[in-house]
């Protein structure tokens, strides 16, 4: 009676943790999207260092074109 | 005895779960605004580097700088900038990192932005022309003060 009893109640729990499962997802979803939205996307973010990357390369790529066309004076 | 012990998981399980969301909600939040910060204003040291760059090589077109000087300014420039590339690059690991990495990408980041700053700086020195050199290194100095807003921010 006791194993029947211990399954039945697991089975009772498992049952309430997938129903609550998505709806606490949800929420925390809806939580940590609204303070993300204080901050800054990582979207927003990953654009701000593409930026920075090929204001980086610009300055690599011109300054080696110049020194591949201007040899040293000897 | 046995459904208490389960109201008691449940209970812990739904703290864990809505926890955990919030938490990564948080760590989004703040890790994406330090990058974005650094890599704003890592942008603006590269375009000022980029201008002083083009002042040196229109300085040697024009005569002002002699070749071989304007040729080691360059060069420092395009390392200078290479070393922008590679903390573009930890700021991207960055955004992806868990809070172990985090830490440490971080103080990897400002180092390398303070070595784009010195390595700007010592572009300036083979410059002969005075004026010249004095004008880059205001601007320079604008940059020195930018990478220490960077490391202050991202420090912070």
């Amino acid at each position: 009676v006791s194993n029947t009893n211990t399954i039945a109640n697991l089975t009772q729990a498992l049952m309430q943790i997938n129903t609550m499962l998505p709806v606490l997802m949800a929420l925390g979803k809806t939580v940590a999207g609204a303070i993300t939205k204080d901050g800054t996307a990582p979207a927003d973010a990953k654009q701000a260092v593409n930026q920075f990357r090929e204001a980086a390369q610009k300055v690599r790529s011109e300054g080696q074109e110049w020194l591949d066309t201007h040899p040293a004076d000897l | 005895m046995l459904s208490k012990r389960i109201t008691i998981a449940l209970v812990v399980a739904v703290m864990v779960v809505t926890g955990a969301v919030t938490a990564t909600g948080c760590a989004t939040r703040g890790t994406a605004t330090v990058v974005a910060t650094s890599a704003k204003y890592g942008e603006v040291l590269m375009k000022s580097i980029g201008a002083a760059q083009q002042a040196v090589i229109a300085g040697e077109a024009t005569g002002l700088v002699e070749r071989n000087p304007a040729r080691i300014a360059v060069q420092r420039f395009v390392d200078t900038a290479a070393l922008g590339e590679k903390a573009a690059d930890k700021m991207d690991r960055l955004l992806a990192a868990d809070a172990a990495g985090r830490a440490a990408l971080i103080i990897e980041i400002a180092s390398l932005l303070d070595q784009v700053s010195s390595g700007a700086l010592s572009a300036l020195v083979p410059i002969g022309n005075e004026q010249l050199r004095s004008q880059l290194t205001a601007l320079i100095a604008e940059i020195v003060r930018t990478v220490a807003t960077i490391n202050r921010e991202v420090l912070r």
